[in-house]
């Protein structure tokens, strides 16, 4: 059935053998493309095709395909996860594209995202921004009964939003500032908005912030691009949220004095 | 071949499960008092090896963190965040009994056991069921936003055929919002310094020192080097195999090797043929199809599952009148309809499309029909159930559940057998131990909806930070220097593996090899299994790992980020494990659970156990060579199972 | 003795260093971004308010009045004049370390980009949002040219004095530069105003934003006030070099 209706296409696919190796773009003509395909099962394609020719495949995180590990990135005709809204790469499939197109593939372009290979990028900033304090400090065995500490299903859906944040980067990817504030801002926003996380919530938000900082991520100007690129459709009301627990822990805390 | 296989050893006395006896309530507490413990001030003494960060390696690691232990937790991706416990949506069981309608830790439990269909140990299911509370305890203060009534109380649903509401969730993503809640700990311990991460890095093998797990060998996948970290004990909790039939809805990095690594160094390996295929995952596209993604169960509490009663029928599914379609589940199973377990569920969608009335392009597929709950309940409220798995399946197909019924089939889900382990969660390698689905333990023949949360999460939190004590406590475990010879010898091992895919250089790619031994798997050793394709199927594969030694082409170097070669391992341990999960499916002559041999079904189709011969756990033995692979050099040892609780009985579903 | 001596300096030292901190991180500086913005904007509505008394019609009796009555009050001028130069001194540099931080954030630029937002095309498309640095300097261009003629009479002594030497009344100076001056000043009038129709356009809200007030009973009205208010005091002070020119 795709024979009759296949894709064919021009990719610019960047690519760069090693962290500090000079990159390049290189195109790749690909025929009859199914439109049922994913985005990532077209790279496949691609990559066996590369291993025929005994060239080197390309390089790209992937794991779970199913739009909620946050591994898979890729900036698509300068779009992050591509032109779908709420989408990630590997959700995205080919019917969105047509014959004859040119498709420009970059990696997530940040300082603190160094690209390790092709398409493939260090994310772990992310990770120290949370060890920096994205948890509740709560021991194995510490907890009292669950229904303790009722929550209104208005905060705990709107926690809930905020935490659908899936880690991907993309916010990064798309902000002109290449500004981490969504990401953090989700973590923030999810723990301060429930009980649970108030004991901490200076400690956590000055943490964060200060670790954010330190990775090299860029400041908010409030251009809302990251709420676009985000396929969890984490709200920019979270950054404004972190802002506030920000000022909120300046003015009253008392640490850190 | 089958012949060749080492004849069996009853109740093989390496199998010491170390369950408690007696009476199962209270099993539990009496182990732990008789476990030793570690001396608090001693526990920074001693460093432990997690593998794997996802529900119960993260939990594990976090937990034991928080005892005082070092820990050090490795993961193959690029952040502990990404394990693919992740991707689990529908919840969490746990006994809480909020919905007062007649739940109990021992209806928990009887369930469990019940599901896995009498082959799961009773003691260790019990204690599951038992610590299920504190579970929900445990995340919801770790801040873990499951969903909340108007009055600020936690919800529940039910799930997975469950008669009582016990399922905690967090919209459709509840392993998402559990695991980032481990996460979250793990990384208040990494904070706290006592959590050493390592992120990107493949365990290849295990080190063994005077036969006691002292170390891993893993391989930085970012630069290629190899590395040894050794300690005094080693947490496996590196998830399912699914990945053997390469289409699965596992992620695409999931894999066997670690298990596999230490089943060769001497862990026994139990139940590979208990695999669980879920019955509403997205049907194959086409011949690209990379993965498979699955929609939650709970997607059967409201859609009616149906075919065409003529298997010619050309119309579109709207156009189908009732009385021309055929509602196979609740015209077969009176009393649960659509809400039968996965096995019977997956089963009869098989069955329905074998016999031609399957539908979609490739007949292959069932309907599942919002119609009836769109027309009662408004299309909103089905929205706010379902929206989100709606929205993924319009996504992925193209088409809109709203207006049209979805099409779905039964796709690799879950794997039940894993490592062997006893009651403390102990491999028959001391000081291995095995967490989650990567062990073999709690769910038997076939898991619940729910309870793979569940699980992961009591071995992390609840279970392994009791028992790991009296391996510490009660063993002799000198420091282990760097270039001991064991140390040594197993990093050339897996140097020289790696080498030696790097040098075979032939025509055909590894991921040919994975989808032609994942073809063999689902035709002859998936949701319907009989002797003539078994021992086919142990060929072909055989066939298939000699081709791989002598013609693949793995791309690149192994001194650089290299996901093709990363990809090669995986298959070739694939090929070695394939082959074991195909005899265990042959040696077990008997239908139970997720595991259905044609020979072996009642009149009417269904599973037909046999406890008189089959009643245990198979637990495999690799007598072999480490650094090749021989069938025939794998033993059968079995752990008698005994059920002085829940009385052996056929499942039915029927009425 | 010594230590103790050192330990009394850095008790004194550490009185403000917590908001000094505070306010140092990306975090804090867009707040005091903000702020500084926020209490401009305050001046904007005071100057415009005084200016608009241009067009009162008794021949500029008004604004020369309140000319000088703002001119008396010399104690108060000098510290408004302090304090506002001070916070557009704080703005500026802020905004130019947060510009260059965001800038090195990004060290490789991709080869494509193209926005996600609704209605939007590249992701430097013609919002205002994406241009702040840029109106910014265009308005602190303008403001200094504005400065010159207004406050430090930057074209020579014949252009503010009468033919007999007397010092023109602050209408006519006012009626002199829009009326007589060349097309440059006009022009720079005009776009500088504009500029800050752009530059408030965006910022007014985004302010609000940055102090964390997002509430979706009051962010749609604070969003429709920013843009109204960028309108006002934008298109208010280019009636000023327009009007006038086109007058005379």
């Amino acid at each position: 059935m795709s024979s009759s209706r296949g894709l064919n296409l021009t990719l610019k696919i960047w690519r760069q053998p090693g962290p500090n190796a000079r990159g390049e773009f290189r195109t790749y003509e690909m025929k009859n493309i199914s439109p049922d395909m994913s985005f990532l099962e077209m790279l496949d394609v691609l990559n066996e095709q590369l291993i025929q020719t005994k060239e080197e495949p390309v390089a790209f995180d992937h794991d779970c395909r199913e739009g909620i590990c946050g591994m898979c990135s890729l900036m698509i005709n300068g779009q992050a996860h591509g032109p779908d809204r709420a989408t990630t790469t590997c959700q995205l499939h080919m019917r969105r594209f047509s014959d004859g197109d040119t498709i420009v593939i970059e990696p997530w372009r940040a300082s603190a995202f160094p690209v390790i290979r092709d398409l493939a990028t260090d994310r772990a900033a992310f990770d120290r921004i949370i060890t920096a304090g994205g948890y509740v400090s709560v021991n194995t065995g510490n907890a009292q009964d669950a229904n303790c500490l009722p929550v209104g299903r208005d905060r705990q859906e709107k926690s809930m939003a905020a935490a659908a944040c899936i880690g991907c980067g993309a916010c990064v990817a798309a902000c002109k500032n290449a500004s981490a504030m969504l990401f953090v801002s989700a973590k923030v926003s999810q723990l301060a908005l429930l009980p649970q996380g108030e004991p901490e919530r200076a400690r956590r938000v000055t943490r964060m912030v200060a670790q954010m900082d330190k990775e090299g991520f860029g400041g908010c100007t409030n251009t809302y691009e990251c709420e676009a690129a985000c396929p969890a459709e984490v709200s920019v009301s979270n950054i404004a949220r972190l802002n506030r627990e920000y000022l909120r822990a300046v003015v009253v805390s008392e640490e850190g004095v | 071949m089958a012949e060749s296989h080492a004849t069996t050893t009853q109740g093989s006395s390496r199998l010491q499960s170390n369950a408690p006896t007696g009476d199962i309530t209270t099993g539990w507490d009496r182990h732990k008092f008789d476990l030793k413990l570690v001396n608090p001030s001693n526990k920074r003494k001693f460093n432990i090896i997690v593998v794997g960060t996802g529900l119960a390696g993260a939990s594990a690691a976090a937990s034991l963190a928080e005892l005082g232990y070092n820990v050090k937790s490795f993961c193959f991706q690029d952040s502990p965040r990404r394990a693919h416990s992740i991707a689990a949506q529908g919840g969490v069981n746990a006994a809480k009994n909020y919905c007062n309608d007649g739940d109990s830790v021992w209806r928990l439990f009887y369930d469990t056991v019940k599901g896995g269909d009498f082959r799961a140990r009773e003691s260790n299911v019990y204690r599951l069921a038992s610590v299920s509370t504190n579970i929900i305890d445990q995340c919801v203060a770790q801040g873990v936003p499951f969903q909340r009534d108007y009055g600020g109380l936690l919800a529940n649903r039910s799930f997975g055929g469950a008669q009582v509401s016990r399922t905690f969730y967090a919209r459709g993503q509840t392993g998402q919002q559990l695991l980032l809640g481990a996460y979250s700990a793990l990384m208040r311990q990494v904070d706290l310094g006592k959590v050493k991460l390592f992120a990107r890095r493949e365990m290849l093998d295990l080190i063994k020192v005077d036969d006691v797990a002292r170390g891993i060998v893993v391989r930085n996948l970012v630069t290629g080097e190899f590395e040894s970290h050794t300690g005094d004990a080693v947490l496996l909790a590196t998830g399912g195999y699914g990945n053997v039939f390469y289409l699965s809805t596992n992620a695409k990095g999931c894999n066997v090797t670690a298990s596999w690594r230490c089943h060769k160094r001497g862990a026994f390996f139990a139940n590979p043929c208990f695999t669980q295929i879920h019955p509403t995952c997205i049907p194959v596209s086409g011949d690209h199809q990379s993965k498979l993604t699955l929609m939650s169960e709970s997607l059967r509490n409201d859609g009616r599952v149906w075919v065409p009663k003529n298997p010619n029928d050309s119309r579109a599914a709207n156009e189908v009148p009732d009385d021309d379609r055929d509602y196979f589940l609740e015209r077969r199973y009176a009393a649960f309809g659509n809400l039968v377990p996965r096995d019977v569920a997956s089963r009869a969608a098989k069955k329905a499309c074998d016999e031609g009335f399957g539908v979609g392009e490739t007949k292959l597929a069932v309907y599942l029909d919002f119609r009836d709950t769109i027309k009662r309940d408004g299309a909103a409220v089905v929205k706010g159930k379902y929206g989100n798995l709606f929205q993924m399946y319009a996504k992925i197909t193209g088409e809109d559940p709203y207006s049209t019924p979805m099409r779905i089939y039964p796709a690799v889900h879950y794997t039940m057998g894993g490592l062997w382990v006893d009651y403390n969660l102990q491999t028959t390698i001391p000081g291995l131990y095995c967490l989650g689905e990567a062990n073999f333990s709690d769910h038997g023949a076939n898991r619940l909806g729910a309870s793979a949360l569940m699980q992961g999460l009591a071995d992390g939190y609840f279970v392994i930070p009791y028992t790991i004590g009296h391996h510490l406590a009660t063993s002799k475990l000198p420091k282990i220097a760097d270039d001991h010879p064991e140390v040594r010898g197993a990093v050339e091992a897996a140097k020289a593996r790696v080498t030696k895919l790097l040098g075979i250089q032939g025509s055909r790619s590894v991921e040919s090899f994975h989808r032609a031994l994942g073809k063999i798997m689902w035709e002859k050793c998936g949701m319907a299994r009989n002797e003539v394709g078994l021992k086919y199927a142990e060929q072909e594969i055989a066939t298939l790992r000699h081709e791989f030694w002598n013609n693949v082409r793995v791309m690149g170097t192994g001194e650089a980020f290299n996901q093709n070669l990363e990809h090669a391992g995986r298959v070739a341990d694939f090929l070695e494990f394939g082959e074991l999960l195909v005899h265990d499916a042959l040696t077990r002559e008997e239908s139970c659970g997720g595991h259905f041999r044609e020979e072996h079904q009642t009149e009417e189709s269904e599973a037909k156990r046999n406890d008189a011969d089959f009643c245990h756990a198979a637990a495999w033995e690799y007598a072999g060579g480490h650094d090749s692979f021989t069938g025939d050099k794998e033993q059968l040892h079995k752990e008698p199972l005994e059920f002085e609780n829940v009385h052996l009985t056929t499942r039915s579903y029927r009425e | 003795m010594i230590i103790q001596i050192k330990n009394d300096s850095a008790e004194k030292e550490t009185t403000l260093r917590w908001l000094l901190n505070a306010l140092s991180t990306s975090v804090g500086r867009k707040v005091v971004l903000a702020i500084t913005g926020l209490l401009l904007c305050g001046f904007l509505v005071a100057h415009l308010a005084g200016n608009l008394l241009l067009y009162v019609g008794d021949g500029g009796k008004s604004y020369n009045e309140y000319a000088h009555a703002l001119h008396e009050q010399a104690a108060l001028l000098a510290v408004a004049e302090i304090g506002l130069f001070g916070l557009l001194i704080a703005h500026i540099v802020i905004a130019l370390q947060v510009s260059s931080e965001n800038r090195a954030a990004r060290k490789v630029g991709y080869a494509v980009t193209r926005s996600k937002q609704e209605g939007r095309y590249a992701m430097e498309g013609y919002r205002p949002d994406t241009w702040m640095l840029v109106t910014g300097i265009i308005v602190l261009a303008f403001i200094i040219l504005h400065l010159m003629d207004f406050k430090f009479e930057g074209r020579g002594e014949a252009f503010y004095k009468n033919a007999d030497g007397s010092a023109v009344t602050p209408f006519e100076k006012a009626k002199n530069l829009l009326s007589t001056s060349n097309l440059i000043t006009i022009v720079g009038y005009a776009v500088g105003s504009f500029a800050l129709l752009a530059h408030l356009a965006h910022g007014f809200q985004s302010a609000f934003q940055t102090l964390g007030i997002n509430h979706p009973k009051y962010t749609p009205l604070i969003k429709l006030v920013g843009l109204v208010f960028a309108i006002a005091i934008g298109v208010g002070f280019a009636t000023f070099p327009l009007i006038w020119s086109m007058s005379h």
